[in-house]
């Protein structure tokens, strides 16, 4: 990069510093940066039915297929979040949540259109799950 | 500290909002990127670092334009590389410390 740009460092480093992790912010370097997520940072939330299931679509509007982070209250109310797309409550929560699929083809994905998110019900009883995602502009 | 910068959303002021609504605040450390591109075949990714990165991945699932949220892959990463175990998986390595 050429000899200009704006830095910042974490306390009592110097400013002249080469190590990258000195610094706060160094436009040196590249940064990822949230490109969507929920309406006012308030989560999401979606019903499945007894046995069913129920899949979300969250048009990115970019060109490109993004990173995308998710949370899930895989057990309603438990207020334990869990990260990514195929994970697995721990034993303390999987009695009355869902569940995400993990298969080869998975059913929660992001392609270069929509993220689509599919959460299956075994329970007997209808859910109404919270989920929050970020979806960044960038794509590794 | 009292000095810095920081950037609001549209919408709020930058003087008197909530963290949360800002863009970027150099009181908050930014994730910066150290590398990122797609791994093909699958295996070891050097990253040149002298710790354990923190790292994003997506990988493709059997439906090649579909990929999976971050976390949902099988990627490790050490104190030399980050190691994925799907063909063009598509990887960010940032300078920061995970571990």
């Amino acid at each position: 990069m050429a000899n200009y740009g704006v830095k910042v460092t974490i306390d009592n480093k110097d400013i002249s510093s080469t190590e990258p992790r000195d610094y706060v912010f160094n436009s040196a370097y590249g940064s990822v940066k949230v490109a969507k997520e929920p309406a006012n940072k308030t989560h999401e939330t979606i019903d499945v039915s007894a046995g069913g299931t129920a899949t979300a679509t969250i048009a990115h509007g970019l060109s490109f297929v993004p990173l995308v982070m998710l949370f899930t209250e895989l057990k309603p109310g438990s207020g334990h979040w869990y990260q990514g797309g195929i994970n697995v409550a721990d034993p303390t929560d999987i009695s009355g949540a869902v569940t995400l699929d993990g298969t080869s083809d998975s059913l929660t994905y992001v392609d270069s259109t929509n993220v689509k998110i599919t959460y299956s019900n075994p329970t007997g009883g209808a859910l109404t799950v919270k989920y929050y995602y970020f979806i960044f502009g960038d794509n590794g | 500290m009292n000095y810095g910068i920081k950037i609001s959303q549209p919408g709020f002021d930058v003087k008197t909002c909530d963290d949360k609504d800002l863009v970027m605040s150099s009181k908050f450390n930014l994730l910066k990127t150290k590398a990122t591109g797609v791994k093909t075949p699958a295996g070891a990714v050097a990253h040149g670092l002298s710790y354990v990165p923190i790292f994003f991945t997506t990988r493709p699932f059997f439906t090649a334009t579909h990929f999976s949220l971050i976390g949902d892959d099988f990627t490790a990463g050490d104190a030399t590389n980050i190691t994925t175990a799907v063909n063009n998986t598509r990887y960010y390595i940032f300078y920061q410390q995970a571990i």
